[in-house]
């Protein structure tokens, strides 16, 4: 387990003291409790069961569950196919995942089948939850809020014939700021929960560290939204002067609500494009972690070069200037 | 090589070398024929000279990662994070240069 971002529960006999189909209806207290303190934390909570449909649904109705899972899957397939369906429809890696299970058999047979997830009992999850304080962010207590409205935005791409279009009519806005005391928290689950989109050259605790050295450094956040929902912060940028002209990315991290044709270019574009930035050139470099090579081909797109013989990147202030943006994609910047 | 059904490309061929398409005209289809691949799409606007990654450009970094995957799968090359430049990655046209030189170094 890298980082507890979604927990995938059973239903019968785990969140149900016994089974839906055989009349039982109790919910199992440690569940119950597990559940609402996951809510609060921001943590993304799915369901994976063998139930028919109509009974769970009249579970979800009689328990009052309609937002707090942000994915089911209810069917007879096997449960390592359901939790696949899962990871790969919330974008979640196994890492980041549990299964919530009270049959050990279960338990084992899931994490030799799905490479890298945990499987946890009530019990492993309540001594989690114990063990782990964390600071909710607003990003964070949205969290599974933005699943669900990601999942419509999802859903209207779908029924489109242009995605171009349907990109121009989201109103996708980023705005562009420079970081303030406020936003030590959410830059912080930025550094460590963001695994794809990270430059990650710098040891998160190393890299908090830097945010509010003096002189000549620059940390710019970038904050999205559309007509489905405020993503929040998204983005964040560390760059330190070196000399005059030249500006090195120390810390970059872009999260994966920027998925969508283009946005995530944008907001790179935007946060090196900040007023208070201006430099002839930036440099950076780049590491490859397991996880972050598409970073790397988002630099590339940006047109940062490799230097030759080096792990460095490079990229001209002229290129940067010259790089044309989508135009569904409304870029602003504003103070903190 | 490749059908088409409902739009969607079918890929007959998962495998290539440089003996298959050996030639300049090969490559650049069977690069062309990639990048529909990814994109779901049958290829028919993508040129030679298209670029891959402008603002209207075919490709965003998600995209390119599954182009990049299928490029070394195909070719049963691995491309290191020193040749992921903006010269190479252009165009179809300027894939197909770097690919040349690749297979002839492996050859």
């Amino acid at each position: 387990m890298r980082i507890l971002k979604l927990v995938i529960w059973d239903l019968d006999e785990t969140i149900i003291a016994g089974a839906l189909e055989e009349g039982d209806e109790g919910i199992n207290p440690a569940a119950a409790d597990a559940m609402s303190q996951l809510r609060q934390r921001g943590v993304l909570q799915a369901l994976a069961t063998q139930n028919q449909p109509q009974v769970f649904q009249a579970a979800v109705d009689k328990f009052g569950w309609e937002d707090l899972f942000v994915q089911t899957e209810v069917d007879l397939a096997p449960k390592a196919k359901k939790l696949r369906r899962i990871l790969d429809r919330l974008g979640v890696d196994p890492l980041d995942a549990t299964l919530v299970d009270e049959d050990p058999f279960e338990r084992d047979s899931i994490t030799a089948q799905v490479l890298g997830i945990s499987a946890w009992s009530i019990a492993d999850l309540q001594a989690y939850i114990e063990n782990k304080t964390v600071t909710v962010t607003e990003e964070g207590r949205r969290r599974p809020a933005m699943y669900i409205e990601q999942q419509a935005r999802a859903r209207d791409e779908e029924a489109t014939d242009n995605y171009l279009d349907f990109l121009r009519s989201c109103d996708i806005r980023i705005k562009i700021r420079s970081y303030g005391q406020e936003d030590a928290e959410r830059v912080r689950e930025l550094l460590t929960r963001t695994h794809r989109m990270n430059l990650g050259v710098l040891p998160v605790a190393e890299a908090i560290a830097r945010l509010n050295q003096p002189g000549e450094h620059h940390v710019v956040v970038a904050e999205m939204r559309d007509n489905y929902g405020d993503m929040g912060r998204c983005g964040v940028i560390h760059l330190r002067a070196d000399g005059s002209n030249e500006g090195i990315i120390e810390s970059l991290a872009i999260s994966c609500r920027t998925r969508a044709r283009g946005l995530s270019l944008a907001m790179l574009a935007g946060l090196l494009r900040h007023p208070r930035v201006e430099f002839k050139r930036f440099r950076c470099r780049y590491i490859f972690n397991g996880f972050n090579r598409p970073l790397r081909l988002l630099l590339m797109v940006a047109g940062f070069k490799p230097q030759a013989g080096t792990d460095e990147l490079m990229l001209s202030n002229g290129q940067l200037t010259n790089m044309e943006l989508p135009d569904w994609v409304h870029l602003s910047y504003g103070s903190v | 090589m490749a059908q088409f059904e409902q739009g969607r490309v079918i890929d007959q061929v998962t495998k290539l070398n440089g003996k298959h398409a050996s030639s300049k005209g090969e490559l650049i289809e069977t690069v062309i024929h990639l990048i529909a691949m990814t994109l779901g799409n049958n290829g028919g606007k993508i040129k030679p000279e298209t670029p891959l990654f402008s603002s209207h450009g075919v490709f965003d970094s998600v995209g390119l990662l599954e182009f990049v995957l299928r490029l070394e799968d195909t070719f049963s090359i691995s491309i290191p994070d020193e040749d992921l430049d903006p010269d190479v990655f252009q165009s179809p046209q300027t894939i197909v240069t770097y690919l040349n030189s690749r297979l002839q170094q492996d050859a």
